[in-house]
Parts: structure tokens; C-alpha cells; sequence
């Protein structure tokens, strides 16, 4: 019985630091992410998550033809700069950041609807001894209105 | 390097949080049982959210078709007083939304208004606070000559209700607040081109092929509420025709206009969809549609 409720004490702490996790993240988007898209509209989609140095995340979104889009990879100061590449199904590479000086974000079209993986790298600290630090990243997409 | 993807992380807040809401007597079954069950589910409907476009997009692309905007289309404001059920009103959450942002694309502002009311009453009546639904509410009516302002406010009335629900454990309501919005848009498209010959609006509803292997994860995992076991048998047999639609693609090739500065990923694709497949979506759209609008 004591173990259980170890466990159960446990998993609340656990939970809790959770919880204020995904609140932080949740305001560190809409106020230091959001602001990134502009002039693009945000398409209302949040994709936030705490990562570890050293982490590396994807997830595959859709892309609407002639849709002119800007992708924003938001990553909190203390994880230092992200890696981001968008790479198509066929596991072509078609935009890496290391090849644009670590910009945050990329605005792009494509041509056909299309889904691609955005691949997101957090770098691990190269000094010894430190603690592995973790804060939030968040990857938003907005279009224009071409109307 | 570790990998860990971002759907395993939302998994791990929220398997543990469902395993502390569980009744003391099965304490040990929660914690061994649901913990495994409860991963597969948020991952699930993780996966829809990065997949599944929000009214947003799918009006837009209906928009780019340059339909006719037609006034029949829309779930009737006024319908908003039949809904009672959390389901229900999740679900029409997301229609509603589908159609304020249709309205909102073609300038019918009197029509905006009439379904940013009947948001605000579902948003009321689901317990989402002032400060993630109606406080917003209020902003698109001071905005409301504005495309721009408008598009960015409903985005952020989305995503503060997402976050809240997620937050507050409520990913079940969030989920068919996602499906209805997604079925509206199906439902104004097909109608749209049953009207009209339009190759891009075609497409567009083939394209939907993308979304829905993720919207299907999301079905079968929450088949135990009555109001998508309902819709089950409708969405299977949805399921059968879009596996038949195929779409491909040729290599990529990224170019960028020296002049205008625009980044293209060129590629064509393929897309085959027969008469009989449009006609079967269509008709299976429509009475999806009809369960959950009336």
C-alpha cells in the first residue's frame, strides 16, 4: 500500500511539473513565437513541446498548393540554436537552416499539396559536468491571404 | 543522440495525469493498465493535430476556387439551441467554426456574427473560461471589417480553446471540436462541386486522403463515446473509398525567384479520384454531416 501511494505521489509531482510545463510553453509561444509569422496568419495549429538538449523531434504536417507559407521553429534561449529541415516522403532534404545561418524560420510555396516532416535537432552542450538543460520549442506554420 | 519524438512527450503529461484521476480502490490497476493505453491515445491525437488543417486552411483552399459563396451551405446559427450533449456541442464547436470562416472569406459579415454567437454560446456551455473563448469573441466584433484580424483572432480562439482542453484533460473535446470543423469543410467543398466542374476543388477533397489516416486513428480511439461510435460505420466505409484515391508525387526540386524572392518546392502531382469515388465521399459526407448538425 505504501508503495502505491509512492507511486501515486510520484506521478502527481511528475504531472504537475508537466502541467506548468505546457502552461509556460503555451505563453512562450504567443509571446515570443507568434510575433514571428507576422505578416503570415497563423493557421491556429500548436505544436509545442519541452525538449532536452540533445532531443530531436519531427512531425509531418500538409501543405496546400500555391499556399504561400512560413514555417517558424521557436526554441527557448536557454537550448541555444535549433536545427531544423523540412524533408518531403521520399526523404529528400529540402530546406536545412544550417544552410541559412540557423534563421528560425522559412518561407516557402509549393507547388502541389504535399506533406513534409519538419526534423527538429536541439544541440548538446559540450561542457562537462553541466546539467542537461530543457525548454520549450514550438513550430508554427501561417499563410498569406493571397485573396 | 536520444530520439524522442514530440507526440511521445505530449503522451507522457498526459498518460501520467490520467493516471492520478483515477479512483483510489484501482490505483494499482491505473497505474499498470492505463498508463500504456493512455500514451497510444494522446499520441493519437497528437498526430491529428499536426495533420488534420483547421477551418482555417480548408476555407481558404475553397476560397482559391473562386466558388460562388452560397448561403444554403452553413449549419444554421440558430440550430445551436438543439445541441445539449458535451459531444454534440464539441462538434458543432467545430462546424460552426468551418462556417464562420467561410462567411469570413466572402465578407457576409451579418452571417459572422450570427456564428460567432452561437460560438460564444457552445464556448459558454463546454466551461471554457472567458479568457480562452468569449473574451476573444468580443475581439472579432471590434475587428470584424478586417480580413487579417479576423483570420488571426478565430486562429487564436482555436488554439487558446485547444490548450485549455488539453491542459484541463478535456483532449476528447478537443478532438471533436477538430473532426466537426473538418467535416464542415468536407461538407461546403463537396457541395460546392457538385455545382460546378472544378479541377483544384477536386483535388483538394482527393488531398484529404492526407488527413484522414490520422482522422481515423482518432475515431477508433475514442469508439466508446456515443457520439463517435455513431459516426463509426460512416467514417469506415469513408475509409474504403479514400484507400482507393491515389496521389503521387515526382522529386521535389526547391527554386527560388531572384526577383520576387519566392521559394518554390516544385514537384506535380498525380491525382486519381473516379466519379464513383466523388460521388460515394459526397454522399457519406452529407450524412455524417446530418447526424452531427442535427
Amino acid at each position: 500500500m505504501k508503495t502505491i501511494r509512492t507511486l501515486i505521489l510520484l506521478f502527481g509531482f511528475v504531472a504537475g511539473i508537466q502541467t506548468i510545463g505546457l502552461s509556460q510553453c503555451k505563453t512562450f509561444t504567443k509571446n515570443d513565437c507568434k510575433p514571428k509569422l507576422d505578416p503570415y496568419i497563423y493557421n491556429g495549429q500548436l505544436n509545442s513541446a519541452v525538449l532536452n538538449e540533445g532531443d530531436f523531434a519531427e512531425l509531418m504536417l500538409t501543405f496546400y498548393s500555391n499556399q504561400d507559407y512560413r514555417i517558424v521553429v521557436c526554441a527557448a534561449d536557454e537550448l541555444g540554436k535549433v536545427v531544423f529541415r523540412l524533408v518531403d516522403t521520399e526523404g529528400q532534404v529540402v530546406f536545412t537552416n544550417e544552410d541559412h545561418g540557423m534563421i528560425d524560420y522559412w518561407d516557402f510555396r509549393t507547388k502541389s499539396t504535399q506533406q513534409l516532416v519538419i526534423e527538429v535537432s536541439v544541440p548538446e552542450s559540450t561542457k562537462e559536468g553541466e546539467l542537461a538543460k530543457s525548454g520549450c520549442v514550438s513550430i508554427l506554420v501561417g499563410f498569406l491571404d493571397n485573396q | 543522440m536520444k530520439y524522442i519524438k514530440i507526440a511521445v512527450l505530449f503522451g507522457l503529461y498526459f498518460n501520467l495525469f490520467g493516471c492520478i484521476n483515477k479512483s483510489d480502490s484501482t490505483k494499482k490497476e491505473v497505474v499498470t493498465i492505463d498508463f500504456d493505453k493512455e500514451t497510444d491515445q494522446e499520441k493519437t491525437v497528437k498526430k491529428i493535430f499536426f495533420n488534420l488543417p483547421s477551418p482555417i486552411e480548408i476555407t481558404q483552399t475553397i476560397l482559391a476556387t473562386k466558388s460562388p459563396f452560397n448561403n444554403e451551405l452553413p449549419n444554421s446559427a440558430t440550430n445551436v439551441t438543439n445541441y445539449s450533449s458535451s459531444s454534440d456541442l464539441a462538434l458543432n464547436f467545430g462546424v460552426y467554426g468551418a462556417d464562420l470562416c467561410y462567411c469570413r472569406v466572402y465578407d457576409q459579415l451579418q452571417s459572422s456574427i450570427s456564428y460567432l454567437a452561437a460560438i460564444r454560446k457552445i464556448t459558454v456551455l463546454l466551461q471554457i473560461p472567458e479568457e480562452e473563448g468569449s473574451e476573444t469573441i468580443n475581439r472579432i466584433e471590434e475587428n470584424i471589417e478586417n480580413r487579417d484580424s479576423i483570420f488571426q483572432i478565430i486562429a487564436e480562439t482555436y488554439t487558446g480553446a485547444d490548450g485549455y482542453l488539453k491542459e484541463n484533460d478535456r483532449d476528447l473535446t478537443a478532438a471533436l471540436i477538430i473532426v466537426g470543423g473538418w467535416v464542415e469543410g468536407m461538407y461546403i467543398a463537396v457541395n460546392l462541386l457538385n455545382t460546378q466542374t472544378n479541377q483544384s476543388l477536386l483535388n483538394n477533397i482527393a488531398e484529404q486522403k492526407y488527413s484522414y489516416e490520422n482522422l481515423m486513428s482518432v475515431i477508433a480511439e475514442y469508439r466508446d463515446n456515443p457520439a463517435i461510435a455513431e459516426l463509426t460505420p460512416y467514417f469506415e466505409s469513408l475509409q474504403k473509398v479514400y484507400a482507393q484515391i491515389t496521389i503521387t508525387h515526382d522529386k521535389s526540386v526547391v527554386v527560388t525567384d531572384q526577383e520576387t524572392k519566392v521559394t518554390t518546392i516544385e514537384n506535380e502531382s498525380q491525382i486519381s479520384i473516379t466519379p464513383q469515388q466523388l460521388k460515394e465521399i459526397t454522399n457519406l459526407i452529407v450524412e455524417i454531416r446530418s447526424k452531427i448538425v442535427s
